[in-house]
C-alpha cells in the first residue's frame, strides 16, 4: 500500500497535476494507493477524493475510530507522543509500504518518519517543481536561513528530483536522503496533446 | 507567414530574485514583439499550463519558474527572460535557456523557433544535469517503478 500525503493548499484533482498522479491503473491501482489527510482537509476536498473512488485516512479521526489501539500506541502527552501514536495507529490499520510527499517542511515529519522508518515504510520525498531550487542556484549565504532550515528537517529515505541540480541542491541546503533519484520533469509529456503543427524554419 | 504564438509564463514575485518590477518589464517586453500570445498567471487555474503549451510555438517563462523545464521535456521551444538582468550568475547563464534583456529576447527567439520537437528535447538533453536528462515523458513511470 502506497500512503500520499494531502493537505488544503496543495495539489488537489487537476488536468495539469493531481494528488494522485502516480496512479495509472496499470502500474499502480487506485487500490494501491490511500491518501492520508494530516491535517483536517475542507469539505471540497473530501468530497472530491470520494468522487475518485479513492481511500482517504484521516489522521486526526484515528482516536475516535480506533480508540484502544490508539491508547496503546500513546506513550506519553507531548505533541511528538500524540504524534507518533497516530501513525503507529495508522500503520497498525493500515499497513503502508511507501509514504510519498512533497513540500512537507513541517517539524513533526521528522518525527512521523522516524515511526514510519521503523515499521518498515520506505519515505520517499519528490520535487514538484523546480523554481525553488533554480531560484537559489548561486551559493548558500544567497539563500534565506528559513529555507535551509526547512531543508535541514528533510529525512527521508528516497528523495525523487527531475534533474542533478535540483537533488544537489536539496542535499547541500542539509536535506538527508539515503537514495536520490533523477527522474526527469514528473509534468513533462510525450507527443500525446502536445501540440506538434509548431512553426517551423521554412514557415518563418 | 504566420506568427508565432507564444506562451508567456509568470512568476510569484520575490522582490530580493525577481520582483514585480522584473515581472512588469519582462511582460512588457514580450508583447511589444505584437506576436500574439496566451498568458498563464501563476496561481490563476486557467488557463493551465498544458493548455497553454499545447496552444503556443513557444514558452517565454519569468525565470526560474517549472514550466520552461515543462515545455523543454515536453519537446517545446522554451527559455526563461530575465529583462534587467538579475539572474548573470545563475547555472544557466550562457546556456540557450536563460536570455538577459531586449536584444536577449530576440536572440532567444531566432534560437529557439522552429526547432523541432526532436530537436528540443536533444538539446535538453545536452544539458541533462540543469533540465532534464531524459525528456522522454516518462518520469512519472519511472517514479512508479521505483516503487514496485
Amino acid at each position: 500500500m502506497i500512503g500520499i500525503r494531502a493537505y488544503n493548499s496543495g495539489v488537489r484533482y487537476g488536468v495539469d497535476r493531481s494528488i494522485d498522479f502516480l496512479v495509472d491503473g496499470v502500474t499502480i491501482k487506485k487500490s494501491d494507493v490511500v491518501i492520508i489527510a494530516e491535517e483536517r482537509l475542507d469539505q471540497e476536498y473530501k468530497t472530491a477524493i470520494a468522487q475518485h473512488d479513492e481511500r482517504l485516512i484521516e489522521l486526526r479521526m484515528l482516536p475516535f475510530h480506533y480508540p484502544f489501539l490508539f491508547l496503546k500506541n500513546l506513550k506519553g502527552t507531548s505533541k511528538v507522543d500524540i504524534w507518533a501514536a497516530l501513525w503507529n495507529t495508522l500503520l497498525d490499520v493500515c499497513p503502508l509500504k511507501h509514504y510519498v510527499v512533497y513540500n512537507d517542511f513541517t517539524d513533526l515529519s521528522t518525527v512521523r518518519n522516524g515511526v514510519l522508518g521503523q515499521r518498515g515504510c520506505q519515505t520517499w520525498f519528490y520535487t514538484h517543481a523546480c523554481n525553488v531550487a533554480n531560484r537559489f542556484v548561486h551559493t548558500l549565504k544567497d539563500i534565506p536561513p528559513k529555507y535551509i532550515l526547512n531543508c535541514q528537517i528533510l529525512h527521508y529515505d528516497h528523495l525523487i528530483a527531475w534533474n542533478r541540480q535540483i537533488a544537489n541542491h536539496y542535499i547541500k541546503c542539509g536535506g538527508k536522503f539515503r537514495n536520490v533519484h533523477v527522474v526527469g520533469c514528473l509534468w513533462g509529456q510525450c507527443n500525446n496533446g502536445v501540440r506538434l503543427t509548431r512553426t517551423t524554419k521554412e514557415g518563418q | 507567414m504566420i506568427p508565432p504564438t507564444i506562451g508567456i509564463f509568470t512568476t510569484t514575485p520575490v522582490d530580493y530574485l525577481f520582483g514585480q518590477l522584473d515581472i512588469d518589464a519582462f511582460l512588457t517586453d514580450i508583447k511589444a514583439l505584437y506576436y500574439p500570445y496566451i498568458i498563464k498567471e501563476k496561481h490563476v487555474l486557467y488557463p493551465t499550463v498544458e493548455q497553454v503549451l499545447n496552444q503556443c510555438d513557444i514558452a517565454i517563462s519569468c525565470p526560474f519558474t517549472s514550466t520552461c523545464i515543462n515545455a523543454l521535456s515536453s519537446g517545446i521551444p522554451a527559455f526563461w527572460y530575465d529583462p534587467l538582468n538579475k539572474c548573470s550568475d545563475s547555472d544557466y547563464h550562457g546556456t540557450p535557456f536563460l536570455y538577459v534583456g531586449k536584444d536577449g529576447l530576440r536572440r532567444g527567439l531566432e534560437y529557439w523557433l522552429g526547432k523541432s520537437d526532436q530537436e528540443v528535447r536533444a538539446i535538453a538533453r545536452e544539458y541533462g544535469n540543469i533540465i532534464d536528462p531524459f525528456c522522454d515523458g516518462e518520469a512519472k513511470q519511472r517514479f512508479r517503478e521505483l516503487l514496485l
